[in-house]
């Protein structure tokens, strides 16, 4: 079915893991989604290309954009650990939300339930996500199903 | 710029702005990705989309005296799943608002079948199977824009790093067979072709020679950068020669050939700077003009 064939897809492009387990065992696949044999085979040999590395590596780069254009300081203070907070963080919440805003409060949150942060990165996320919290109380303000009005207007 | 030259534009970005001061008539359009005009809460939220009113104005401001073309980013069109109706609606009023030249999708998937937005977010364009199934499913869907919005829809070629083994026919034939069923233009992103060259070994000439000549309507250009092994469309350097060659040799022989555009993300444009971005619009000006030198001599 290409609905699962797609949803294999994309969850393949958001998991390493999942990646190095079907590499290691393709009827992982047949398990997880209902597959004709032509899309399990077509999954198979992507799953087993050197381009599904550089799926994987952009996606990771694409989830974590919002989180660094929001969030610049708090994730200098908290450089050596970003890579293993971003990943836990991404294991609580696996589905990216679209809304910058949204992913980055998102994040904040995660992390001031981090008891390991030092006193320099909670203050940096304290100071960031107050900013954040702003921003996004302004977009909910103005959310409306008022469309775009033209220059004439 | 003569009749029948292509014209000349930018992919509009929050820098975009000083480059249309500084370079006035020299850009003839702009290009709207008209998915960065609002913030979207999600298909469950009461009060949906809020939009960004400030570059809403801005826009406006550049675009009186320029032609506007919308490219999006969010319908998705290959997705197994059906067009987000309000999305489209929020496509169609901006290009009410902002008369699109016309409007350009992606052959790529930015969702996930069977989740709803904003959660269906596959984060980044992913490949589509070259099947006669996604080309029905595509199809639909143009012919839903083309009635929805009432002006020509373009598909854009994408990079991808994983090309699906076994396709029912190629990429070329996929987008011929499109505009057969459709009128489905083609937005040809040269660049995207060149990642793919270096990603997945294809051949440029064979792809643009397996092209119908008609379906061509606009030419993309932009520059990339390496990313551990692979090359990747990120947008962020002038376009690079063999890019250029490409579209010297070729572009020409596009009669319906409307647009040539230069794309960077605004998180480049120190590195590229104005005098760069200048640099660009000059060469595809030449171009143009080259085209429209070739087109007279046929005529």
């Amino acid at each position: 079915m290409l609905v699962h064939f797609q949803k294999a897809l994309a969850d393949l492009t958001a998991s390493p893991a999942l990646c190095r387990e079907v590499r290691e065992n393709p009827d992982v696949l047949r398990e997880l989604y209902q597959l004709s044999e032509k899309e399990w085979r077509r999954l198979v040999s992507i799953t087993a290309s050197k381009g599904m590395e550089a799926n994987c590596m952009l996606y990771r780069a694409n989830r974590l954009a919002p989180v660094a254009l929001n969030l610049p300081e708090t994730c200098e203070a908290i450089r050596d650990d970003l890579n293993r907070l971003i990943s836990a963080y991404w294991d609580s919440e696996p589905i990216t939300d679209v809304h910058f805003l949204v992913e980055a409060d998102r994040f904040c949150c995660f992390l001031e339930h981090q008891e390991e942060l030092s006193p320099q990165a909670r203050e940096a996320l304290a100071r960031e996500h107050a900013v954040v919290s702003a921003k996004l109380a302004a977009t909910r303000q103005n959310a409306t199903q008022v469309t775009v009005k033209s220059p004439t207007e | 710029m003569h009749g029948n030259e292509p014209i000349v534009g930018l992919l509009y970005n929050p820098a975009v702005p000083s480059v249309l001061d500084a370079l006035g008539s020299q850009v003839d359009f702009v290009e709207v990705i008209p998915d960065r005009l609002w913030y979207d809460f999600g298909v469950t939220a009461s009060r949906r989309f809020s939009h960004a009113s400030a570059a809403i104005d801005e826009l406006r401001d550049h675009v009186k005296s320029r032609r506007v073309i919308g490219h999006g980013i969010g319908l998705s069109l290959p997705s197994a799943m059906p067009l987000d109706g309000r999305l489209l609606d929020e496509v169609v009023a901006t290009h009410r608002a902002f008369n699109f030249e016309w409007y350009s999708e992606h052959l790529s998937m930015f969702l996930v079948p069977g989740r709803s937005v904003p959660n269906a977010q596959a984060g980044m364009g992913l490949p589509v199977v070259l099947d006669d199934e996604t080309l029905r499913l595509v199809a639909g869907k143009v012919r839903q824009l083309q009635q929805a919005l009432g002006t020509e829809i373009l598909l854009e070629n994408s990079t991808i790093f994983s090309a699906i083994p076994e396709p029912d026919m190629t990429e070329p034939a996929f987008f011929n067979r499109l505009y057969e069923e459709t009128g489905c233009g083609m937005l040809l992103d040269l660049h995207n072709l060149y990642a793919n060259t270096i990603n997945l070994g294809m051949s440029a000439d064979e792809y643009l020679s397996e092209i119908d000549p008609r379906i061509v309507r606009e030419i993309h250009l932009a520059g990339g950068d390496w990313l551990k092994g692979h090359y990747t469309d990120s947008h962020s350097r002038a376009t690079p020669s063999p890019v250029w060659k490409w579209a010297y040799e070729w572009a020409p022989r596009f009669p319906n050939l409307g647009a040539i555009t230069f794309e960077y993300h605004e998180s480049y444009h120190k590195r590229i700077g104005l005098s760069g971005v200048a640099q660009e619009i000059e060469k595809m000006h030449d171009l143009a003009h080259d085209i429209g030198s070739q087109r007279r001599e046929v005529a």
